[in-house]
């Protein structure tokens, strides 16, 4: 257990900026290695690739909106999974996002510092020429790999600190490249665009339905990171009230920026190229832009590491955050909730799996496609878990009605009937929707990614393993759900942040529960 | 190289720019926060389930059972409507006062009357108490009142006073919310204080 000294609450820091840009950090890189790739996959469809991803994640949007904002509490989908299905399947959601949140880690450590290699050439470095080979691994890149690691631990060490400092960081980080790409995206279209080329494209070029299934899959990846909200919301002042803001304002502005993106490119190049440029296929998109073409390499890859860089530090945190919510509950062992007495963080997580993403960012570079290699894992554990948190938000519909939601999933069927003594529900029909959408794109994943259908299951698998393991040595049931007083924690919840409109509204409902019981009885 | 400007394009950038603008400036407009005692007024109002009201014979008691059946309407909470027979200490606090019974009985059967317009379920009570602010609190603690209302009449003010003493009393010591209703300055117009 936790000694009471350690044990602390996290601090409420956050403000609307703050929790916009946490999921916004996490986001908003993604299309910055999305674009090639789906274009090598979609062909001249790869608009219409974004746009199918984008309707399911739309509904993956709606669905966190609620459930972040009606329970604000760190542990995100792990934490609605846990609620809404008890602790094995709380934990196996919490373990599919947690290897999300390592690659993220990782990967966008890796690109972070390959944006940054841009700059060496100018200074007369090559960083081809610290290329070296250790016994059978070929091409082993020595500097971009202690670039990453030091990118990690300038990460760790910011988030260790407190997120005061961490999320002012992803704050001033994230105006500078919303600027930077709306400017991108605005001179673009008005001085460079081509809608034929787009028309062309689509007409003549479009892709087999096997491969625009392939394409629409990999575009999910360009928007995995929501979760990063519901991450920091048990931090972020008043949640109820900004959290549903911040998340479907996130839902709506990496939707445009993704459609613009998409839409420009294909009326500025053919997708031959952008799909020739996995690496840097936004650089090469606003090369082709006038006035701002001279310098628009240089930026892009300025704007692409700053990007990536704070996607890289949102992967520190949720990372963090989530195991300290498992432990909390649990799922994993208690050593992991201690809060820093000083700064006031869940410093012994952030130090452990960010060193998980140390060792997985040294493996991949083992291989001769260590960013390839990454994020073929990415979209299975965005996927997985947003399937179990679709299934936890219609379960928690019927079992915890009582919890006042700010927001509701729109388009429900009213069930029950109260004058029988029952509470009413509201069946939400866009959660089957993305419940089936979700579910496809897992079916695609582990259909067409290869190193993703293996590793992922069997990083969940060996996650489990230590589950088990570590409830048999704690005296815990390992596939029974432990006893938990969830109307007491919501109270607290709510009042820990103030909402206190909602609290009256959750006692009040509690209260015509107590009194419909006690009616029948 | 002359630079060629898209319309379409150009659209596109603009509907670009607006759709983020819009997106932000509704993300930054926050409701404002409400303190834990005002939300619990709004809340409370929508949970009343039992409504006191005192009445005598006069308008100030019926714009006071208006009032509270308004308050009590959407939730179909019940109306209880409370006479309090002042006895003076010179006599025990089981005698007969047959006249302000009657006069009672009348307030109450008014108040009915205008629960029955509401279409909302109401009680009567006539007890006997040695001030009526005694009476009132002892019936509101009995039935768990959520609120009681009360309407101020001028008459009864003595000069220099802005309540009655028995509305003072109950604003002052009622466990549960209390709700004190006033005429428009029109309406106390008509009506001149107690000299």
């Amino acid at each position: 257990m936790a000694q009471p000294e350690e044990a602390g609450v996290l601090r409420r820091d956050v403000t609307v900026w703050g929790s916009f840009m946490w999921g916004y950090a996490d986001v908003g890189a993604d299309i910055y290695t999305a674009l090639g790739l789906v274009a090598g996959a979609a062909m001249g469809a790869t608009p219409v690739a974004f746009a199918v991803a984008g309707i399911v994640y739309l509904l993956v949007g709606l669905a966190y909106t609620e459930l972040a904002s009606s329970y604000p509490v760190a542990g995100g989908g792990q934490y609605f999974t846990l609620r809404g299905l008890g602790d094995v399947w709380g934990f196996v959601c919490g373990a599919a996002l947690l290897l999300d949140y390592t690659i993220d880690i990782s990967l966008f450590a890796v690109s972070s510092s390959g944006y940054f290699n841009f700059f060496l050439p100018a200074l007369g470095v090559h960083i081809q020429s610290f290329a070296v080979t250790i016994g059978p691994f070929v091409g082993v890149n020595l500097l971009w790999l202690a670039e990453t690691l030091a990118i990690i631990g300038f990460l760790v060490a910011i988030n260790y600190v407190g997120i005061r400092i961490s999320s002012r960081i992803n704050e001033v980080l994230g105006v500078v490249a919303i600027i930077g790409q709306v400017v991108i995206v605005v001179f673009g279209f008005v001085f460079a665009w081509d809608p034929h080329l787009v028309l062309l494209q689509i007409q003549f070029q479009f892709p087999t339905m096997h491969k625009f299934m392939y394409g629409s899959s990999l575009a999910i990846i360009s928007f995995v990171g929501l979760e990063s909200i519901s991450q920091v919301s048990q931090e972020t002042r008043r949640p109820a009230t900004i959290v549903p803001r911040t998340s479907i304002s996130l839902v709506l502005n990496v939707l445009i920026f993704a459609l613009a993106f998409s839409v420009l490119g294909m009326g500025l190049l053919p997708w031959q190229v952008l799909g020739a440029h996995p690496g840097d296929p936004i650089a090469i998109v606003a090369q082709k832009i006038p006035i701002i073409g001279a310098i628009a390499a240089p930026m892009t890859a300025l704007i692409g590491g700053v990007i990536v860089l704070i996607s890289s530090n949102s992967g520190v945190m949720s990372a963090s955050r989530l195991t300290y919510s498992m432990s909390t509950f649990h799922l994993l062992p208690e050593w992991f909730s201690a809060v820093h007495p000083r700064y006031h963080t869940p410093y012994r997580t952030i130090i452990v799996f960010s060193g998980v993403a140390v060792v997985q960012a040294i493996l991949a570079f083992l291989t001769s496609q260590a960013m390839g290699t990454l994020a073929n894992m990415y979209a299975f554990g965005a996927t997985f878990g947003y399937l179990l948190v679709f299934v936890s938000l219609i379960v928690l519909r019927f079992k915890d009605p009582y919890t006042p939601r700010p927001y509701r999933m729109p388009f429900n069927i009213m069930l029950g009937r109260p004058e029988d003594g029952g509470q009413r529900v509201a069946f939400p029909v866009l959660a089957v929707i993305g419940f089936l959408g979700v579910g496809t794109i897992l079916f695609e994943v582990i259909l067409t990614h290869a190193i993703g259908r293996i590793a992922g299951p069997a990083w969940v698998l060996v996650m489990l393993l230590i589950y088990y393991i570590y409830r048999r040595r704690a005296g815990l049931p390992p596939w029974r759900a432990l006893p938990r007083n969830w109307e007491q924690a919501q109270r607290e919840t709510l009042r820990d942040a103030e909402e206190f409109e909602l609290l009256a509204e959750y006692e009040a409902a509690l209260a015509d529960k107590a009194a419909r019981e006690g009616q029948q009885a | 190289m002359p630079l060629h400007v898209g319309l379409l394009g150009s659209v596109i950038s603009v509907v670009f720019v607006l759709l983020l603008a819009l997106v932000f400036r509704w993300m930054f407009r926050v409701p404002r926060q409400l303190p834990y005692e005002v939300a619990q007024i709004r809340r409370t109002v929508n949970q009343l389930r039992t409504v006191v009201v005192p009445v005598v014979r006069a308008l100030s008691s019926e714009r006071a059972v208006e009032l509270a059946c308004r308050l009590a309407q959407p939730q179909q909470a019940k109306i209880v409507l409370v006479h309090v027979v002042e006895v003076p200490l010179s006599l025990p606090l089981d005698a007969a006062m047959p006249l302000q019974r009657a006069a009672g009985d009348e307030a109450i059967a008014v108040g009915v009357t205008i629960c029955e317009t509401h279409e909302l379920a109401s009680d009567g009570v006539t007890i006997p108490a040695r001030s009526a602010w005694e009476g009132i609190l002892r019936v509101a603690r009995e039935r768990h009142a959520d609120l009681i209302v009360l309407g101020l009449d001028a008459k009864m003010r003595r000069p220099g006073e802005e309540l009655s003493r028995n509305v003072a009393q109950v604003v002052r010591r009622a466990s549960c919310e209390v709700l004190v209703d006033r005429p428009a300055a029109a309406v106390m117009e008509h009506v001149q204080p107690a000299s």
